[in-house]
Parts: C-alpha cells; structure tokens; sequence
C-alpha cells in the first residue's frame, strides 16, 4: 500500500499514523519537506504564532538574479562607454566657448569685398563687387563668427566692418533707452 | 430631382456670394491705417505663445515668442532656438538680455524690437510724415484669413514692409522687407500662434526674477570732436543723437551720429585715419555698410538703408 508522497505528506502533518518506510521516502524527498514547511508556515499564520521569526526577504534572491544576468541591464548614462559619455555630454552643452564675451551685438561677416569705384563716377554706380552676410536685425547677441582667412588684410577689413556693424547695433539700443529720459535740446543741435 | 439639386446648388452660390460681399464690406471699413494700428494694438494688448522663423541673407532663425498684456506691466519673452541660448524679456518698459556666454543687461525699451522695428508696436500717425499704408489682398497666413499692408515710403528712397495681418485678431502673421527693387531683404513668419485668454505660463514663472542692471549706466558722453559732419539726410530722417566715443569691438575714437524716421535707423562714424584702415568697403545684406575717405577722415555709414543712399550720406560728410 503505497501511498501517493503527498497523501502521506498531509498525514504526517494531520498527526496520523505512517510507516517508517513513508516517512522517510517524505523526508527524502525534496518537493514534500517543502509541502511541509508550507502547511506549518500557513499554519503557525492561522494560529498566529508567525511572530517575526519567518524570513520573507526576497532581495538577496532578486539581486542574485539580477547578477546573472547583469549584461543585459541597462545603466544610467548616455552611452555604454566613457568616452561615450564624453562625447554626449559635450553635444549637449551649450555653444558658449564660440561666443565671444561683453559685446553687445552679433555679426558674421562671411566675405567682404572691396568694391573699386571708378574715378568720376556720378555716385549711381557704387554696387559693390559683393558683400557680406551680417546677422541682421538689432539682435543684441554677442557671437563673433569669423572664418580664418590668410590674408591679412581681409581679416583688418573684416574686424573693422564688424566692429562698426557691432557699435551701431549697440547705439540703437542704447538710444531707445536714451530716448526716455534725454532732453529735447542735445537733439537736432547742429542738425 | 436634377432641378432640385441646381435648386440647391444655386441657393448655394448665392449663400457664398452674399457672404463674400458682406465680407468685403467689412474689410472696406478699415484702411490700411486702421490695420496697422490695429496690429501695434494686438502686438502689444494680447497675451499670445507663437513660434517664428526669422530669415535674414542666409540665416534662418527660429524662435519662440510669448506675450502676457497683464496687469500690472505687460510681459514679453522672446527665446532664439538655435545656437546658444539667448533670450530677450520685456517686463513693462525694461528689456533685460540674457545670454548663456555673455554678461546680462537690461535696456529701457517699450518693446523687444529684436524681429520687429519699435515702430510696429506704435500707431502710425507716428510714421505718416514719412511713410504711407496701402492696403492689399487677402491671403491665407498660418491657417488664418490675413489681411496684407503694404508700409512704403513717401520718397521711395528706403526699405519698405509687407506685412500680413491676421483679420480677426489683428495679430502679425508674417513680414518680409524689400529693398528698392523688390527683393526681398529679410523676413519673419510666424509658424505657430495661439492667442489666450490668460497669460502665458512661462510668463508667469518670470514674473519675480530679478532683471539685471541697466547698460547705459556705464556709458560717458562726450561732444563731437572732429571738423567734418553729416552735411544730408534723406526725407524724413531727423539727427537723434550725436557723440564722440569708442566703437566697441575696437578702439577707434569716432564721431557718432545717429539718425532715424521713426521707423528705421542709420549711424554716420568719422573717424581720424590712420595706416591700417581700409577705405573702400560697402556691404549690403539686411545692413549696409558704406565706407569711404574724405581728406584725412574715414566715414563709414551703416544702418538698414539701401547702398545708393548710404553712399550718398557718405559722400555728403563735409
């Protein structure tokens, strides 16, 4: 008569008679002592004689299980590599090394070119041989954007058509502030 | 049947008609004055959040732009999305700049005016000495019925505006300014607009940040000290102010003269010449630079006019 491991697993534990043959094919067995500690956990719950001395903490399990399979858990950060990182944090940073501090008013000059007036001319003819490409408006920002050129001269004819664009940027500024609080008579002298 | 669907159909036809007259008989009651003011009214009377591009030579410029018309101060925050991080806010008459790279400053200005002249937030009884409104067609703006004006001057000798006006709001839709020729010198359109009953969030954040200090707290005033002066202005413009200092970027010494019609600006610059400076440079994008010799002087002149008549400033310095 050899009853099923569960069967006598749930006798043992009902306080009925088994066999010393069943007893220790339960206890041999794996999966019954387990049965076992169950029914006793569930019922010490039931008889409320749990107290604190079980132990439920699954995090040791859950970070055992994390570690194997760490490879494929993805970390915090821009890139899976340092110079990854470096890279990405760079991308993100504002331009500002370009800018060039205390002026007031952006301009890119990209090309000047002098233009060569014809002697005598009547004045109608002054288009020049071309040109530039400031940043227009009265944009108040200070980004100075000046491709290396070889010539030297280019580079004084660049800074000095800047630096008046840049000065009249400011003046307008300046003056609609002005325009508040200065007096009519410094206005139109001498006009 | 077929009579009754032509029935349909011409009631129909005679719905659209009536409403385009009808239509049409509003706008008829507003000229190009009135649309104009009713724009400066709506740029500074309604609390909006819009997105722009400004196009000006061959940059293109985004930028986000918000308004709040609260009470006590009106607010306005324009914010550049390319490049670094820049930002214009208006509280009431103080403009403070912000730069990520920069140190900030504030200003003591009615508006922004970094996209738009001054004058577009002011009626233009202003400017109607020298420039006239004409009022065009209509035409469809960022999904919207728009109105367009035409802003030209009386003597033709400078830049002129389009402008399109959105007819229920009064709001600017979109600008383009055009050189003698018709080409275009810079624009603005706006790519997105949504016009509140309350003020912008983002406005109400900056209620209570500090504005930094005024710039023209540093500056000192000298008189002209050179001989020669502008001896010509074109129509219309009148002389704002006149100074000596240093140009900013470099440290030439140079008379100043700033000169505007209420709706644009030019500076003349004299200066001593010396060696290293060139003499013949004239640009001309969405500003003109004219520069020329006269005796031991260099004039350069600079401002949004066009080159002829930057030259002809110029060569008029005596």
């Amino acid at each position: 008569m050899s009853r099923k491991l569960s069967e006598v697993t749930s006798a043992l534990f009902d306080s009925q008679d088994v066999d010393a043959k069943e007893l220790d094919d339960v206890l041999n067995d794996e999966q019954s002592v387990q049965i076992w500690h169950r029914y006793s956990v569930a019922r010490a719950a039931l008889k409320n004689e749990l107290g604190a001395s079980i132990d439920l903490d699954i995090s040791q399990r859950v970070s055992a299980a994390i570690e194997s399979e760490g490879s494929n858990v993805i970390k915090p950060g821009f890139g899976q590599s340092k110079s990854q990182n470096k890279a990405a944090s760079k991308w993100f940073q504002p331009l500002a090394k370009v800018a060039v501090a205390a002026s007031v008013a952006v301009v890119a000059v990209m090309t000047v070119q002098v233009y060569q007036q014809p002697a005598g001319a009547d004045g109608a003819s002054a288009e020049p041989a071309l040109l530039t490409n400031p940043i227009g408006g009265r944009e108040p920002v200070s980004l100075n954007h000046v491709e290396p050129m070889s010539q030297v001269s280019d580079q004084q004819r660049r800074r000095q058509v800047q630096s008046y664009l840049i000065d009249h940027q400011q003046q307008l500024m300046l003056q609609q502030k002005e325009s508040d609080d200065k007096e009519e008579q410094e206005l139109n002298k001498g006009n | 049947m077929i009579t009754r669907l032509y029935q349909s159909l011409i009631a129909a036809v005679a719905v659209l008609f009536m409403s385009a007259a009808s239509a049409q008989e509003t706008q008829k009651e507003i000229d190009g004055e009135g649309w104009f003011d009713r724009m400066s009214k709506a740029l500074t009377s309604l609390n909006f959040e819009a997105s722009l591009v400004h196009v000006h030579g061959d940059q293109i410029e985004p930028y986000q732009w918000f308004q709040a018309a609260g009470e006590p101060q009106s607010q306005e925050l324009l914010i550049r999305m390319n490049g670094p991080d820049f930002r214009i806010l208006r509280m009431g008459n103080r403009v403070a700049h912000f730069h990520t790279s920069a140190s900030n400053y504030s200003l003591r200005a009615d508006s922004v005016s970094a996209i738009l002249p001054e004058a577009f937030t002011k009626p233009f009884a202003n400017l109607k000495d020298t420039y006239q409104v004409t009022i065009g067609g209509g035409a469809r703006v960022l999904g919207r019925n728009a109105q367009h004006l035409r802003v030209i001057s009386r003597d033709n000798q400078r830049y002129s505006y389009s402008l399109w006006v959105d007819r229920s709001s009064g709001m600017l839709l979109k600008m383009m300014m055009h050189d003698q020729r018709g080409d275009i010198v810079e624009q603005m359109q706006l790519t997105s607009l949504s016009i509140r009953e309350d003020s912008p969030g983002v406005l109400k954040e900056v209620s209570d940040l500090e504005m930094p200090p005024l710039l023209s707290d540093l500056r000192i005033l000298n008189k002209p000290g050179f001989p020669v002066k502008p001896g010509w202005q074109p129509q219309g413009f009148e002389l704002i102010t006149k100074q000596s200092h240093n140009l900013v970027a470099e440290s030439t010494l140079v008379d100043h003269y700033l000169f505007s019609d209420g709706l644009t600006e030019y500076s003349v610059y004299i200066a001593r010449l010396t060696d290293d400076m060139e003499t013949d440079v004239a640009l001309s994008s969405s500003q003109t630079l004219f520069t020329m010799r006269y005796n031991d002087y260099l004039i350069t002149v600079v401002g949004q006019v066009p080159l002829s008549i930057a030259q002809r400033i110029a060569q008029e310095v005596r």
